[in-house]
């Protein structure tokens, strides 16, 4: 189980990853914690012919702030998201995931961009950014654009990155005071993939839900703030629409059942929490 | 930017433990195997190679990461710290160790250098932790000989509320 | 001590060195014991190795044997040296001295030593040098009978397991409120030896009983081929078992009375958490592991929420590993256009995904290269099509293979086309089965990337049949049509 061979650039800068990605495009694959790469790496799931290391590049490790949004460079790990007391504060569902992505050692390496550009199905970080409604910026030599999250999670780990293009930038919008917000997931043992991930917030006249591990993409459903009578058909309708699928560890129907029963606790919790 | 094509065997340099050491490693070389087959520090152990069962852990920078996710060629100018770091100058146990030992926290000691590498982390940040918080932090790693009590244990020995001495 | 106990961390240097330290009064610390075993040049015996319980049972009692036969040879010497009766010494601290005057001792490396060094000290009959070999079993494990009858067992440690259980409802968890055990493995050599073996075979029975499974599909392939789908039990999900205990039985059979315990929650432990599981859910028959999407559909028997209206069709993975789906979707283009493009080895091969080359090779029979891949997971396979069940331009089975590095997939696929005026509908199902590395580690990702591929395949066909179509209308509006399609369910 060892990588198969490739050749390794790694930049110091982003104009340098970005001449790497002009240059040699679909031939590269960008490697920025590694904790999903590697793994794949590993088992030769992917065999490619140049390894694009962004984990030194220090102008992509900042978190900044903007009235509307928090800002992840791509060199941003899990850990110093977590460990930052602003996330917690001002994008608090985010808060709330982190702590359910894999284990603090892969959250030590793994990144906040990386885990979007990976685009599992599974992932609590996708399914944040897709609830909230955020952007990925992304950069080429021939300038930047700015692409909302879910015109950039276009399929089964499959994002809307051009070959020639580097994630620069994850944007989280920034919690409003009357905004509530709710995580939850089910899985097998603390820390695996989500059977069933689901992230909620409500502010008071609208209620999104967005359901992670059932579907190719986060499922993002949104409503006018639902009367306790609404909320089971509204969820039984979303089950039925994303219908999931049978694997080792969990049966469509099952998926189905949380979702209605996760859902549920979650909408009640975020349209009636007062504080 | 640094170019390392395939099939060439670079230098690698790095603080291992304190003390400078030099090796050869492909691109490809992971970490782990790096730190076991060419600097001849076999104490890190290898388990899945896919990031999961936690053997390899070892300190990079001050934190735990696994060193079979990592490639050789990434720790240049870097403070690895493996389990033969942990040992005191005389070369006798340290306060984790020596907490294991008293506590027959190691039966075939497969996993106990990542488990007391990710437990030295935490006994770094010089706080009392709860066993919830041991827990969690242990959650990535596995062990298939005790059951995790006497580790636990052990680990509350030395770091749970009301166990901390003062610095030595 | 050398030894052929061969062990991996249950501790047999300790507890062999305590059994020598008690024989000879000596501290532990002056007791080595070697256990590299090298059947070439070491003494071995049915129990060399580690396994059945054999350590306490077997190889502690030739370690008692041998040392005692060290004792014995040494008090001779002794009681020659100190012309003292053999039954008044005894071995204590690091002395073999006189019972009836302490006074009268000798060190008892001096008397080791004497024997090594200084042979000609030794009484007339004796040989040189102290090591002695004991080889040990018990007298009551007879040989085979007539009726190949075997008692393969000499001593029979006893547990006894309660537990309570609580069952999540709404998802189908098994929690283990508190568990209890209690263990009589005869004599205990070494008490924290004996709980790590018991801790430590509980944490496998939790595992086996609550998450560890070998899934195969119908074909033999291996399904759960990594760690995040072969689960074992971390910190986060281990049970502590309350551990009673009892006094102890000591074996008539064994040397000093002690038995085996490294297996027993093995046997007892996922009967009784099945058990409970039995009692709560007032079922007859419990199938482990207690996988709570299994559980939840004990208690659940009926999904009771049914869909509001028709819906997208569901990806369902039966026993054998197959996976099966399907979905419809309308082209502007005529049936038997369309159909000329799947009967056309060359429009095929432009319609088919990632194909680098498709040739026909007989009647209906393609065989080419292509390259699939679904986000960084890809490869180069071989590919092997046939077209069967021919009822132009309504309906056509393909049965295809793709075989590479990365595995083996295996698939059929029914195509039904409807005339929709200007238009054709498209009806198709699919059933396909991987084996391999990617079925074995790839398993949650599986049916997705069938998905797409298929959906590719669809999108090519789009193409094909609308060539003055833009590149982004067909990128937008075409795919977009798929994602959101309905089907009826077979």
């Amino acid at each position: 189980m060892k990588p198969p061979p490739f050749d390794y650039h790694r930049a110091q800068t982003q104009d340098e990853a970005v001449n790497t990605l002009m240059d040699h495009g679909s031939d590269v694959r960008v490697m920025a914690g590694g904790q999903s790469l590697m793994a794949m790496l590993n088992m030769r799931l992917t065999q490619p012919k140049i390894i694009l290391d962004i984990s030194g590049i220090h102008e992509l490790n900042y978190q900044t702030e903007s009235s509307s949004y928090l800002s992840f460079g791509a060199g941003v790990t899990q850990a110093q998201a977590l460990n930052n007391a602003r996330v917690v504060n001002e994008v608090p569902l985010l808060g709330q995931a982190l702590p359910y992505v894999g284990h603090m050692q892969t959250r030590n390496r793994g990144t906040i961009c990386g885990s979007i550009c990976h685009a599992d199905p599974s992932s609590e970080i996708p399914l944040v950014l897709a609830t909230l409604g955020g952007e990925i910026v992304v950069r080429s030599k021939t300038g930047q654009r700015v692409i909302p999250i879910q015109d950039f999670q276009i399929g089964l780990m499959t994002s809307a990155r051009r070959p020639d293009e580097l994630v620069v930038s994850a944007r989280f919008p920034v919690a409003r005071p009357e905004q509530r917000f709710s995580f939850s997931e089910i899985a097998r043992r603390h820390g695996d993939f989500a059977i069933v991930a689901i992230a909620g917030c409500c502010d008071g006249k609208t209620t999104r839900i967005g359901v992670g591990g059932v579907a190719d993409t986060p499922a993002v459903r949104e409503w006018p703030c639902l009367e306790p009578d609404q909320i089971d058909d509204a969820l039984n309708e979303l089950a039925w629409d994303l219908g999931g699928y049978d694997d080792i560890h969990a049966s469509a129907r099952y998926r189905r059942e949380l979702i209605r029963k996760l859902g549920r606790d979650q909408i009640e919790r975020i349209q009636n929490d007062q504080d | 930017m640094t170019k390392i094509d395939r099939g060439v065997r670079y230098p690698v340099s790095c603080r291992l433990n304190g003390e400078l050491v030099h090796g050869y490693a492909e691109n490809r070389l992971l970490l782990s195997d790096f730190l076991r087959h060419e600097v001849g520090a076999t104490g890190t152990h290898v388990g899945c190679e896919h990031g999961i069962c936690g053997a390899c852990t070892v300190l990079v920078n001050g934190l735990p990461v696994r060193s079979c996710l990592m490639l050789a060629v990434q720790v240049e100018d870097c403070d690895v710290q493996t389990i033969e770091g942990l040992a005191l100058a005389d070369g006798s146990f340290n306060e984790l160790q020596s907490a294991f030992n008293q506590r027959f926290a190691a039966q075939c000691g497969y996993c106990t250098p990542g488990i007391l590498m990710t437990l030295q982390h935490l006994k770094n940040q010089n706080r009392d932790f709860s066993e919830q918080e041991i827990r969690d932090a242990l959650g990535g790693h596995i062990c298939r000989c005790t059951g995790y009590r006497e580790i636990i244990d052990a680990a509350m020995d030395v770091m749970g509320a009301g166990s901390r001495q003062t610095d030595d | 001590m050398i030894g052929d106990s061969t062990p991996q961390g249950q501790g047999h240097q300790t507890a062999l060195t305590q059994i020598v330290a008690d024989e000879l009064g000596i501290s532990m610390d002056d007791i080595a014991v070697n256990l590299e075993t090298d059947t070439q040049k070491d003494n071995w015996s049915i129990a060399a190795g580690n396994y059945s319980c054999r350590f306490a049972p077997a190889s502690a009692s030739a370690a008692k044997e041998a040392a005692v036969k060290v004792r014995q040879k040494m008090t001779r010497i002794a009681s020659s040296q100190m012309n003292v009766p053999a039954a008044d010494l005894e071995f204590k601290d690091g002395w073999i001295q006189s019972q009836s005057n302490p006074d009268n001792r000798l060190e008892f490396r001096r008397i080791g030593g004497l024997a090594h060094w200084s042979p000609s000290s030794l009484p007339d009959d004796m040989e040189p040098a102290v090591r002695e070999t004991a080889h040990w079993s018990g007298p009551e494990l007879t040989p085979t009978t007539a009726n190949d009858e075997i008692n393969t067992s000499l001593a029979y440690g006893f547990a006894f397991d309660f537990c309570g259980v609580e069952i999540d409802p709404d998802t189908g968890r098994v929690i283990i409120d508190k568990y209890v055990t209690a263990h009589d493995c005869g004599t205990i050599i070494n008490p924290g030896l004996a709980e790590g073996q018991i801790r430590g075979s509980f944490a496998s029975a939790i595992g086996a009983t609550l998450y560890e499974e070998f899934v195969y599909s119908g074909d033999g392939s291996f399904l759960s081929g990594t760690f995040a789908d072969y689960l074992i039990a971390t910190p986060t999900e281990a049970v502590d078992p309350v551990l009673v205990h009892t006094e102890q039985t000591p074996s008539p059979y064994t040397r000093l009375g002690a038995k085996g315990i490294g297996e027993g929650n093995q046997y007892t432990t996922p009967v009784c958490i099945a058990n409970a599981v039995a009692d709560a859910l007032g079922r007859e028959s419990i199938e482990l592991p207690l996988v709570p999407s299994k559980v939840f559909e004990w208690i659940h028997a009926e999904e009771e929420t049914p869909p509001p209206k028709q819906t997208v069709q569901q990806v369902k993975w039966d026993d054998s590993g197959t996976i099966s789906s399907g979905g419809a979707l309308q082209i502007n283009a005529d049936a038997n256009s369309i159909w000329s493009v799947l009967v056309d080895p060359d429009r095929l091969a432009r319609v088919f995904p990632g194909c680098r080359s498709l040739l026909l090779t007989s009647d209906n029979v393609y065989q080419g290269v292509v390259d699939l891949g679904v986000g960084p997971v890809s490869g180069t396979f071989d590919a092997f099509v046939e077209l069967s069940d021919l009822d132009p331009p309504h309906t056509m089975t393909l049965t295809g293979k793709v075989i590479g590095p990365l595995g083996t997939s295996r698939g059929v696929g029914i195509i039904k086309m409807i005339d929709a005026g200007k238009s054709t509908k498209i009806e198709y199902s699919y059933q396909i089965g991987l084996s391999g590395t990617i079925a074995s580690v790839g398993g949650r990702l599986i049916s997705g990337a069938a998905r797409v591929l298929i959906n590719r395949f669809f999108a090519a066909l789009v193409v094909e049949m609308n060539p003055d179509v833009s590149q982004d209308q067909k990128k937008h509006s075409w795919f977009s049509r798929f994602w959101s399609g309905r089907s009826r369910k077979p």
